[in-house]
């Protein structure tokens, strides 16, 4: 309720989806994250600069930005070929920027997102040579838009986590890498439509009620 | 007495308790203000008759077995012995008995003892006082003390002293002994040793369930006895034997088993709940728990919005609406309201013996949710969002089977669990009413708005704690007119049986006096216990003496609290189906833990043969009343209040709505809401178009107002500048004599001027002049005492509200300020109310009106329009109220107000369409059904996109039905002035009330706040309330001049 969503569709190949997916993750994630901070004496800091790099695709006629950091291009790949083991049909992958808030001991951190980028894959499958060359072209140019339509949601004034204190930024930054540092976040995927989360929910809402009653 | 009384009722438990669930809500920051939430129907309280038995516990503070064993005790050893022997074993309840005794009932006790004159009476009397909170009287002085021990040494040694009397004397006196009661061994300690084998029968009850009282009745025999509580224990092995024989036993054993671990895990919920509320409190609102006590909702309310400008709690907005908060907050309930609200949910019956009845408890209402909106597969797939495809109208056949086949599911583990469930409720109304009813058996016999009343009575978007104490405003209005409608007969019996009871009472009790060894006769004590419980429960149905007959005039004044009210009751409030029907919403206590026992039973067989039916509108319902708010998510879309959504034309949102009959809400629920909600959040803006209702409504009000011929009488404040009543009250010493208006212009027999005071009075209490001037005058108080504070320079300058500005100079100020105007605002909705459902009742006068409060919900029922509705084409025709010799001509030119009778006639014809397509629907119902397999088809091509059938609209209205037109127009003329009356009547109970609040407030404030300026207001107000509470005399004098 509490938080942006915004939902990206593409219709790739199978061997497509680990590009495009990289594509399109790389490129929320070039503009959801500062350089380092380096604090300095009475809470003043400077942030570091953020390299950039560009990317070609191989099997997209595509290129795209992407921070040049080698840490945070390998955690992304690596949740992305954990999405990517699925077969073909449909799937999500959601990219979720969150806030954490600290609790008490017995407590486990709580996670309140702001923002949830959903990207759902249509996996098809082509027969000739023909067509996959022009799914090449057509991809290229759909996530093309894609990443327009990314700049422009990321442009808008929209509300972003305040900018914290030297003792509070593990809350809102992603500070384990070592040359860049995103806000926080976190990828899940779903291969197809599973009732796994409504389940739990359903039983947290069972129980809460139950208390409540 | 009364205070005790006062506190301790089992509803304001519920209050507090709802005030905790409440502040488990969604949002996490709800609390109630506790002002609003302290409100409580008081319960009847029994002072001229009460048993002993009952005051004994009240004296003690304690729970009634421990009396009941001190009792015991003394029965069976000598006076002086008791006296000892009570206090050693007992010293718990003797510290608490001594910590609340105050001074003077010491000083009578004594008194009393010296004369030698004991009787029940004066003791009771004793006790009666005792009962009184003293606060500050709690240590006695050591004179009195002496004194006191002094007179008791004497008293003990007066041979011939009667038993009972020691037994009381003794209560009152044990204190003293504490240290001299050492020595004394209890003789007849092998007579009590008897009870012990006949006790282990119960001790099989103690084993099982030993937190439960039951067995104090074996615990008492051992405790006089000296046998300690665990010397009466079987020993383990064979109570675990006799338990491992008895299946039912442990099935009872681990229900009660699970049900104390659930309230321990509940209590540390609400406990971390609260902890994480508070720190939102302190950390977020910057409120302190000292000054929450006195903060209002709205103050808190205030805050939020405040800190959503700060912080972004919203990430959405930037600035967060009072709307905002309460769809967040009550978005749930407002589904439930609406649903009730269309009939949608199966709560009312016809089951053949008893007629028409509701059945909804808290049972039924938690499946209802878990079924909707959370429970395994529900619509809503979490706290605010409906799940997507039940937003789309595509496949709602399918979607609707699933529903249908799920509620059929929870319906099954319903009865399966039945018995668990069943033994679980029956537990916990022992539990938590047993004591309750010992103590107060006049609780059984209260009554209570019912969980269905509290639907259908709350408005969309309503707090808990707003509807409660508007309900509970409206409880004693309520309780009186359902005391109008003793049955004669009952009374006879009840009188009969009252006095029968009460003479085998008196017998015994005479009996007691003469030898206290008769209380030691078994069963004694009980039945005098019952005794007193029947004669209570005897006197409630013996109607009170000086009470009048006046149902309408109740009625009206239960409106101006409860706002809702079907049609059709209005003139018919003297009838037994009226009510019958107002039952439904307040019912008896002793019903309503009936219900609640019943209900696992009933449960089951409601969700799989009526909800099951129901699960395709159901589907649609929610498909289309539902919309997304960005910020809020999926709200239902009743709780926008958009009148051009939901209006009902025959509630003055004729014109400005576009709603088909499927979209309205029924009894003019989403204009009441509005307006509501409006005048409870001033500083909501609105959309455009509902600010314009909204003015026009008010303007419609001042226009009546002032349309009345001002020079008609002298008195009548019309004429004078446009003060409002209360802000006369409040602000101008100089006006005195116009508080008297009302009554000395009634009793002058001038039939316009009753017109004129009742619009007047509406006028007074309409937000256009009032608001202001009430205001103002509150800001000119402010001046007056020297406070030129910031919130009177708020007030007086862009007329911000003071409910939400928070107090500048002192906190009391504007804490009485924002709890002065919320009372004003809800006696501004009251007065809205009333005119609505005035306006609408001459709306919609002479036709067939909707009858909402029988619109049929079960299809199998649709027949049932109750016969006196049908059979009666010419409805207002009995709108004359019975108890009054009313003439039927006044000639009173004025008496319409030109812009009702205008828009009535406009109205006229949709009006008629609409109640026609309405009747149709309602007949069309079991045609459909009744097709069986083929009805479906039948249905879902009657009903398209799930909508309701707009054909219905299209019918031609049938020439029968416009018999209005040939009314007599004198009979509006005549119900407008009563109604006018009627509604000046109710205008000065408020000014009444009003007063009266504002009194007990203000006692309240000036004992903590030595330094007060609104001293001179308040004294002004008693004198005028004072004024004002002569009774009004003839209401209808004016039409005997006439």
């Amino acid at each position: 309720m509490n938080c942006r969503s915004e939902v990206l569709e593409v219709t790739v190949e199978a061997r497509q989806v680990e590009e495009a997916m990289l594509a399109l993750l790389h490129t929320i994630l070039l503009h959801r994250s500062t350089g380092k901070f380096h604090y300095k004496k009475e809470g003043t800091y400077s942030i570091g600069t953020v390299g950039t790099l560009d990317i070609d695709c191989d099997f997209i006629d595509f290129s795209f930005v992407r921070v040049s950091s080698e840490e945070l291009d390998r955690v992304i790949r690596k949740a992305d070929a954990l999405s990517n083991s699925g077969s073909d049909g449909m799937g999500q992958i959601s990219l979720e920027f969150y806030q954490k808030k600290k609790s008490r001991w017995p407590f486990s951190d709580e996670c309140i997102p702001w923002e949830v980028w959903s990207i759902k894959v249509n996996v098809v499958n082509l027969a000739t040579e023909q067509e996959r060359q022009i799914c090449r072209e057509k991809v290229g140019e759909k996530l093309g838009e894609k990443v327009i339509n990314v700049v422009e949601v990321i442009n808008r004034h929209e509300y972003l986590p305040k900018m914290p204190t030297q003792s509070e930024v593990d809350n809102v930054f992603d500070t384990s890498l070592k040359d860049v540092q995103p806000y926080l976040y976190k990828i899940t995927f779903q291969i197809t439509d599973s009732l796994g989360t409504s389940v739990s929910t359903t039983m947290r809402r069972l129980i809460k009620d139950t208390l409540a009653l | 007495m009364h205070a005790q009384t006062y506190n301790s009722p089992a509803s304001y438990r519920t209050i507090t308790s709802s005030a905790i669930f409440t502040s488990l809500l969604p949002f996490g920051v709800y609390r109630l203000g506790v002002h609003d939430g302290g409100r409580v129907a008081d319960l009847p309280l029994c002072t001229q008759h009460i048993p002993r038995s009952r005051l004994l516990p009240h004296l003690i503070g304690s729970p009634v077995p421990t009396v009941r064993k001190l009792l015991l005790s003394l029965d069976s050893v000598p006076a002086a012995q008791a006296v000892t022997d009570a206090t050693h074993c007992l010293a718990v309840p003797k510290m608490k008995l001594s910590s609340r005794e105050p001074k003077e009932n010491e000083n009578k006790t004594v008194t009393t003892y010296k004369e030698k004159s004991p009787s029940i009476h004066s003791f009771q009397a004793d006790t009666e006082e005792a009962e009184e909170p003293n606060a500050g009287n709690v240590e006695s002085t050591p004179e009195l003390e002496r004194t006191h021990r002094a007179a008791m040494e004497q008293w003990a040694q007066l041979p011939g002293e009667t038993e009972a009397d020691v037994t009381m004397a003794h209560f009152d006196t044990e204190y003293q002994r504490l240290e001299a009661s050492y020595s004394d061994s209890p003789p007849g300690e092998e007579n009590l040793l008897m009870h012990v084998p006949e006790g282990a029968k119960f001790f099989l009850a103690n084993c099982v369930d030993y937190d439960i009282l039951f067995a104090n009745k074996f615990v008492n025999h051992t405790d006089s006895s000296k046998v300690t509580l665990p010397d009466a224990f079987l020993p383990v092995d064979v109570c675990s034997a006799r338990i491992r024989d008895n299946a039912f036993v442990i099935f009872v054993l681990i229900i009660s088993g699970v049900f104390w671990l659930h309230r321990l895990v509940k209590f540390i919920y609400n406990v971390c709940c609260y902890w994480e509320i508070r720190s939102f409190y302190i950390n977020a609102l910057k409120m302190t728990m000292s000054e929450l006590p006195y903060a209002t909702w709205q103050e808190v309310q205030a805050r939020i919005v405040e800190i959503q400008k700060e912080h972004q709690i919203c990430i959405h907005k930037k600035e967060l609406t009072e709307l905002d908060i309460y769809h967040r907050i009550l978005r749930f309930k407002n589904y439930m309201v609406a649903m009730v609200n269309k009939s949608l949910l199966p709560v009312r019956f016809r089951p053949p013996i008893l007629g028409d009845c509701v059945f909804y408890t808290r049972g039924l209402k938690y499946n209802f949710e878990l079924i909707f909106f959370w429970g395994p597969g529900s619509l809503f797939e979490n706290e605010w969002s409906l799940k997507p495809e039940y937003k789309r109208g595509g496949n709602r056949l399918e979607l609707a089977d699933r529903l249908a086949s799920r509620i059929l599911w929870i319906g099954i583990a319903n009865l399966l669990l039945c018995p668990v469930i069943l033994v679980w409720q029956i537990l916990y109304a022992f539990f938590s009413y047993t004591e309750v009813i010992k103590r107060e058996p006049g609780s059984l016999g209260a009554r209570c708005w019912s969980l269905y009343g509290r639907c259908y009575l709350r408005h969309f978007n309503e707090l808990d704690h707003e509807l409660m104490s508007r309900l509970s405003k409206g409880y004693k209005a309520a309780s009186k007119y359902m005391n109008c409608f003793l049955s004669p007969l009952l009374t006879v019996v009840a009188k009969n049986v009252a006095f029968f009871a009460g003479s085998l009472l008196a017998v015994l009790i005479a009996l007691t006096i003469y030898d206290e060894d008769v209380l030691a006769v078994e069963h004694v004590l009980s039945s005098v216990t019952l005794l007193g419980v029947c004669i209570t429960v005897c006197r409630s149905f013996i109607p009170d003496k000086h009470m009048v007959f006046c149902p309408e005039q109740l009625l009206r004044v239960i409106l101006a609290h409860i706002h809702y009210m079907p049609d059709h009751w209005q003139g018919n409030a003297h009838r037994y189906e009226t009510r019958d029907q107002f039952s439904q919403l307040f019912q008896y206590k002793a019903v309503f833990i009936l219900e609640e026992l019943l209900s696992p039973v009933v449960t089951p067989i409601i969700l799989i043969f009526c909800l099951r039916r129901k699960s395709l509108e159901i589907i649609d319902f929610f498909r289309n009343f539902t919309v997304e708010v960005v910020g809020v998510g999926d709200t239902c879309s009743f709780a926008q209040m958009d009148i051009r959504q939901h209006g009902h034309p025959a509630w003055m949102s004729e014109g400005k709505t576009e709603a088909s009959i499927y979209q309205q809400a029924e009894d003019g629920k989403t204009e009441l809401s509005l307006m509501h909600f409006a005048i409870t959040n001033p500083q909501w803006q609105p959309p455009r178009e509902t600010t314009h209702f909204i003015s026009q409504l008010k303007e419609r009000v001042h226009r009546e107002a002032t349309g009345v011929p001002s020079d008609t009488h002298p008195l009548s404040l019309s004429e004078s500048e446009p003060r409002s009543l209360i802000a006369n009250l409040l602000g101008g010493p100089s006006t005195l004599a116009s508080v008297h208006f009302g009554r000395d212009s009634s009793l002058a027999n001038h039939a316009a001027a009753g017109m004129s005071d009742g619009a007047s009075a509406l006028r007074s209490l309409s937000p256009i002049s009032s608001s202001l001037h009430l205001r103002g005058s509150l800001s000119a108080a402010h001046r007056a005492a020297g406070h030129t504070s910031v919130m009177s320079k708020a007030l007086a300058g862009s007329g911000t509200d003071a409910r939400t500005v928070s107090s500048g100079s002192s906190a009391w100020e504007g804490q009485l300020t924002s709890l002065v105007l919320s009372e004003y605002a809800s006696t501004e909705m009251s007065i809205h109310a009333l005119y609505m459902h005035e306006l609408h009742k001459q709306q919609s006068r002479g036709e067939l009106s909707r009858h909402t409060w029988h619109r049929q919900d079960s299809d199998e029922s649709s027949d049932s329009v109750p016969d006196e509705v049908r059979s009666e084409p010419n409805p207002h025709s009995r709108n004359f109220p019975r108890s009054h010799t009313f003439p039927t001509t006044v000639p009173s030119p004025s008496a319409i107000p030109t812009s009702a009778s205008a828009t009535s006639n406009i109205i006229l014809g949709q009006e008629r369409a609409s109640s026609q397509s309405s009747t149709q629907l309602r007949y069309s119902g079991p045609t459909t059904d009744s097709l069986g397999a083929g009805g479906k088809v039948v249905r879902s091509a009657r009903v398209p996109m799930g909508g309701w059938a707009e054909e219905g609209r299209h019918h031609e209205p049938l020439p029968e039905e416009s018999s209005e037109d040939e009314m007599p127009p004198h009979i509006h003329k005549v119900n407008a002035v009563y109604t006018r009356t009627n509604i000046l009547i109710i205008g000065q109970t408020f000014v009444q009330d009003l007063s009266s609040d504002m009194t007990q407030l203000k006692m309240e404030k000036a004992r903590v706040v030595d330094h007060d300026p609104y001293k001179h207001l308040t004294s002004e107000i008693n004198c005028r309330g004072y004024d004002l509470h002569q009774p009004f005399k003839d209401p209808l004098g004016l039409s005997k001049h006439a």
